[in-house]
């Protein structure tokens, strides 16, 4: 059987490599050990950044065949990477492309499945090969309710955007065969969009990129009441959400809204705290990887989705964690152990 | 003068998925359409760009004749005209197949200074359609814009999301922009907005009409993805709820962020 070839877009981050490129290169290595025969599939990296040299050591140690290095192409552009990566494909000629659901993995690939006339699958959470080794794609829908099986059975590349954080990055190998480095001269033409620079972060923080979120509810009684929500939230370094009702009193700005009509959320860990949790609020948590529910209610609705499920008061608990994190000590008690739940 | 374009879907109206597990399709029955939240940011986006430089408006859908009440809610809000791109030859599209059905449709109706699309759509979700018709327009695309801060019959400048945070950048027309909902609150049109708008008609454009005639490069014969499965995520077994005080919550609550996020998506 012909041989398998990955092509994987290298992003940089700073002066070492993106995570989510690890993440690509783990999951390529793993796909090559699945299946049969020694070889049979290899994977190599696309790098459009002038930081190449400062991830040489990282990049040698991961079993990549071939490393095509573009430099001098400037900020991201979509137009203009879009047709370097895509001058390296007619290069490489992969079956597969993977490039990273980041904010520039997903502008970009588009354009390149555009290019090729081929399929693109976005948001990807896992991949495997099928007996023909073709890549089964695996993705959310619908606010993430329902998942979905994706084949791109005859156009190459089959190519896929993965979400960061979900695959295990890449470990480095004491002894691999170094890859060939492929030094690419820069052909794209100047692109019309021109990069001016980095804008102030705003303070109103974005409730999408949080790893951890606190999300609270009706269940609160008073705008003021909130600061203590924002306290926790600093001592935690976590986010603060809520769900539609405390929009609705004003006692959040709408950016801050999870569910149907706010933010569909994916942190790695949410606690919520007096969230009756409906359908339309529960549709925006789905990506969430771990759920901690408090509510005093215990028939409340956010019970069916949490990983753990408290039943108590916001107003006893959430002083008592303060206290707890301002004085640094931990926990007196051991936690006891939680009724978790396989998933 | 701007002469923009916006692309809007038609979605289910939950994005609750009523599976039909032995199928393995979506129910859509029952579900009633409504437009793609999302799009109405970037139509309250075109109408703010047209009221402050004068210019055009029209709106682009492909979909089944039902997808009109889709184009005469854009009437109301104050589009200048709508377009339809419909027929059997454009079903099962996917991504790339769809943008290439918007591109030929912009292209023949055309030519457009400014295409905006919404961030994403609440059925796909996949965020991919506003990439590929810049790629077969062979213009910019800019994503995940934020802001529109000024623009000029050359171009325009705007805040978007980048690797590295919050970026502006200056894109020259003709351009394609993905916009994010915090850009701007649709506006809700009037009853006598809406009765008018019930009197206008969608322009139609089929196959026949399109630069590119050839089916095979439209609908699920111009896709180069198959759904092969779709199910339901798995959910967790209900939690049992633990009846706590305040003390014995916060230790739990403590001992339970120091566990690895294991788990990943359900």
């Amino acid at each position: 059987m012909k041989r398998i070839r990955i092509l994987i877009y290298g992003e940089t981050h700073g002066k070492g490599l993106s995570p989510v490129t690890r993440e690509l290169v783990g999951k390529s290595r793993a796909l090559a050990r699945e299946i049969s025969g020694k070889n049979a599939l290899a994977y190599s990296l696309a790098l459009i950044s002038d930081r190449a040299e400062s991830c040489r050591a990282e990049l040698s140690a991961y079993g990549l065949s071939r490393i095509y290095v573009w430099k001098d192409a400037g900020d991201f552009r979509a137009d203009r990477y879009a047709d370097l990566l895509a001058e390296t494909i007619r290069q490489e000629e992969p079956d597969i492309l993977l490039v990273g659901g980041t904010p520039e993995g997903r502008s970009l690939a588009p354009r390149v499945a555009a290019k090729f006339r081929t399929g693109i699958t976005a948001d990807c959470t896992e991949l495997a090969l099928d007996a023909e080794n073709r890549l089964i794609q695996t993705r959310p829908a619908f606010g993430g309710n329902i998942m979905a099986h994706i084949l791109t059975p005859d156009r190459r590349p089959q190519i896929a955007t993965i979400r960061p954080g979900v695959m295990s990055p890449a470990e480095q190998i004491e002894s691999c065969p170094p890859p060939e480095w492929i030094f690419c001269r820069n052909t794209a033409q100047t692109s019309s969009i021109q990069f001016l620079g980095i804008e102030p972060a705003d303070t109103a923080e974005d409730i999408d990129a949080c790893s951890l979120l606190l999300a609270v509810g009706g269940g609160v009684r008073d705008k003021d009441d909130l600061e203590m929500f924002r306290e926790l939230a600093a001592l935690l370094g976590a986010g603060l959400a809520g769900s539609r009702v405390l929009v609705e009193r004003g006692f959040l700005p709408p950016e801050a809204q999870i569910g149907l009509s706010g933010h569909s959320v994916r942190p790695q860990k949410l606690i919520t705290f007096g969230v009756s949790g409906s359908l339309q609020f529960r549709a925006g948590i789905r990506q969430a990887q771990q759920i901690l529910a408090v509510n005093s209610d215990p028939e409340a609705e956010i019970f069916r989705v949490a990983h753990t499920a408290i039943c108590g008061d916001l107003y006893e608990i959430v002083p008592e964690l303060i206290g707890q994190l301002r004085s640094g000590q931990p926990a007196i008690h051991k936690p006891m152990a939680m009724p978790r739940k396989n998933i | 003068m701007l002469q923009i374009a916006v692309c809007m879907k038609q979605v289910p109206a939950l994005n609750e998925g009523k599976m039909d597990e032995g199928m393995g399709t979506l129910i859509r029955k029952d579900i009633p359409p409504v437009v793609n939240v999302y799009d109405l940011t970037s139509l309250e986006a075109a109408l703010r760009l047209k009221e402050e430089h004068g210019g055009t408006v029209t709106v682009f859908s492909m979909g089944p004749e039902s997808a009109e009440s889709l184009l005469r809610e854009a009437f109301a809000m104050g589009a200048d005209r709508s377009v339809l791109v419909t027929g059997p030859e454009f079903a099962g599209a996917d991504a790339v197949a769809t943008a290439y059905a918007l591109a030929q449709a912009i292209k023949v109706k055309g030519p457009f200074d400014l295409i905006l699309c919404g961030r994403q759509t609440t059925d796909g979700d996949t965020a991919q359609v506003g990439g590929a018709i810049a790629q077969f327009l062979d213009i910019p695309s800019v994503y995940w814009v934020s802001r529109i801060h000024a623009a000029t019959p050359e171009g325009c400048t705007v805040t978007a999301l980048t690797a590295k945070g919050q970026a502006s950048c200056r894109v020259d027309f003709p351009c394609l922009l993905t916009v994010e909902r915090e850009l701007a609150v649709p506006r809700i049109p009037g009853l006598r907005a809406k009765i008018a708008a019930k009197k206008r008609q969608p322009e139609c454009l089929t196959l026949r009409e399109l630069p590119d005639r050839d089916p095979a490069h439209y609908g699920r014969q111009g896709s180069g993805t198959r759904v092969i499965k779709i199910f339901s995520p798995r959910e967790p077994e209900p939690a049992a709820a633990v009846s706590m005080g305040g003390k014995e919550a916060a230790a739990c609550i403590l001992g339970w962020l120091d566990e690895p996020a294991e788990g990943g998506i359900r």
